[in-house]
């Protein structure tokens, strides 16, 4: 199947409060970067995948079915919610006995089950006859993401799942995402932690005050907003005399010149681009190097959500 | 759920909790008790036990496992397992009876010695009935208070409010209404051994048959709810 999550003009909302306004689109197999900042609609997105929400209008298929009341679907699906809460009296192998129990697998078989599940979350086995209580925020993590495993799905839902983890943490938990992407698990994450997803995501979907703003791989997001990008950086022999060339053909909107280092705003990034060389013509100053000046995924986000 | 609470049962806190209510009900029993005053030991265990501290007992802790469930987030857990949310219920349901019995079974062995000891019980029957009534007691309250705290979190307030208006105004009414209380069927089933009657199947028949009523509405109730509850924006996950 060539696409795991679909939505088609999806709204949802909460009374009069905006959760998601008409977004529409596809995610593919793989692993999926959920990008926008606090109230985008990311949350919303996640309870309307694991079928915890009802969409107010539109149409959201997940392996092609819908996920509101739709255990059979759930059976597929993983989840990881954002909320810390875990029962703190219990020990993580009788929780997740129990989780398990209740998602179908056979009670003699839970144990096993809950050990593997711990295993592929890189709890340490040494901390397995403790109470959840007494667990540290990353030792928790494992925990929430190990109850997600349980049942073998073929996708996880993770909402913001490295909240609060340090960097160490962070970069082990993306590493168990890879090792679980490589068995075949696709994987769908929340975050605002955004250089984490670069190295993690082949995909995204950033969302803004409930739209979707763009989605598709890293590549495409950034190919569409170099399209649109009005901020490029030319490294050439002399900037001030550039700029001042430039100025004449009237395609800037401003420039901040530094000796080799020109930084231009354009009027039209698509036209200034493909005039480029014609706009050249006639210009004593040698061009080392153009470039949008903001290429990675966390500035991308930043004048996406502006 | 009933895994869950079956494992809770096997811990120390669980017996410690039977344990002292069991010690408890014996210390108050004998302080209350006269002598061999047969009358004054089938009040004590019906009006005071069963119909007052075990009633209000469950129609304020039957709720509790729900509701810590929806407050703390916990319930996302569960909503999101390959299982529909009337069975999940239903668990809750199950659950939350057996939360109850630790505290029950301490008071009613308790009860049950010395009311054996004393001669006040003096029979199989009698002790069945004590048993059977408190049991079917406990079932209806907790039903009641698992569907109250799918409708409120407020459920404890609403479980008293209801002790207050239903058990004990409605219960007492001569008319027909009296049936939608717990009280008056347990009062019908429990009542004959305050006078060492015998109680009859029928009377015994209609009173199950009350019992049954309340409880299954009130499952019927609470599932439904339950089954309509989603997540909601804000701090607590209700629906």
């Amino acid at each position: 199947m060539n696409t795991l999550i679909e939505a088609k003009e999806l709204s949802c909302f909460y009374g009069i409060v905006l959760g998601l306004n008409n977004v529409s689109f596809s995610i593919p197999p793989g692993i999926t970067g959920l990008v926008g900042p606090n109230g985008a609609g990311k949350s919303t997105l996640i309870k309307l995948v694991t079928g915890q929400l009802a969409p107010s209008s539109g149409e959201l298929k997940v392996f092609g079915e819908q996920p509101l009341n739709n255990p059979g679907l759930l059976s597929r699906i993983g989840y990881c919610p954002e909320r810390e809460q875990l029962p703190k009296d219990l020990k993580p192998i009788d929780w997740l006995r129990s989780l398990a129990a209740l998602s179908g697998v056979p009670w003699k078989e839970t144990a096993s089950r809950a050990e593997s599940a711990l295993g592929k979350a890189r709890l340490d086995d040494v901390h397995w006859k403790k109470r959840i209580g007494s667990y540290s925020k990353g030792m928790k993590q494992r925990v929430k993401l190990a109850q997600a495993l349980l049942h073998e799905p073929e996708l996880i839902v993770l909402d913001e799942p490295m909240n609060g983890l340090d960097p160490g943490g962070r970069a082990e938990f993306g590493a168990i995402l890879k090792e679980l992407r490589k068995e075949g698990t696709s994987i769908l994450i929340s975050s605002h932690i955004l250089h984490e997803l670069e190295f993690l995501c082949g995909g995204f979907l950033i969302l803004n005050w409930g739209r979707a703003l763009a989605s598709g791989s890293q590549l495409e997001i950034r190919q569409s907003m170099t399209r649109w990008s009005d901020e490029i950086s030319i490294r050439c022999g002399d900037a001030a005399a550039l700029a001042a060339h430039l100025q004449v053909h009237g395609v800037l909107r401003g420039f901040l010149a530094d000796r080799e280092a020109l930084t231009v705003w354009v009027k039209n990034p698509e036209t200034f681009l493909d005039s480029w060389p014609k706009l050249l013509e006639g210009c004593p100053v040698e061009v080392y190097e153009l470039r949008n000046k903001n290429q990675s995924l966390s500035s991308i986000f930043e004048r996406m959500t502006k | 759920m009933v895994e869950l609470r079956l494992r809770e049962m096997a811990k120390r806190s669980t017996l410690l909790a039977a344990a002292t209510a069991a010690a408890v009900v014996y210390i108050v029993m004998e302080l209350a008790l006269d002598g061999d005053d047969h009358q004054r030991f089938w009040a004590l265990a019906i009006e005071v036990f069963v119909l007052k501290i075990l009633l209000i007992f469950a129609l304020t802790k039957g709720g509790e496992a729900l509701r810590s469930d929806l407050k703390d987030g916990t319930i996302e857990y569960l909503w999101t397992r390959p299982v529909g949310k009337a069975k999940l219920y239903l668990g809750f349901w199950l659950g939350s009876l057996l939360g109850l019995l630790p505290v029950l079974l301490g008071s009613l062995l308790s009860i049950s010695w010395i009311g054996v000891s004393m001669g006040a019980i003096d029979g199989f029957a009698e002790l069945a009935l004590l048993w059977i009534g408190a049991f079917l007691v406990a079932v209806g309250a907790g039903s009641l208070s698992l569907a109250f705290s799918a409708l409120t979190s407020k459920f404890v307030v609403f479980g008293i409010f209801y002790f207050a208006l239903v058990e004990m105004v409605l219960s007492r009414l001569p008319t027909g209404v009296r049936s939608m209380a717990l009280r008056s069927h347990a009062s019908d089933l429990l009542e004959p051994l305050k006078f060492g009657d015998p109680v009859s199947l029928e009377l015994f028949g209609s009173a199950l048959l009350g019992f049954l009523a309340i409880g299954v509405a009130a499952v019927l109730i609470g599932a439904l709810r339950f089954s309509r509850a989603r997540y909601s924006i804000g701090g607590e996950k209700e629906g």
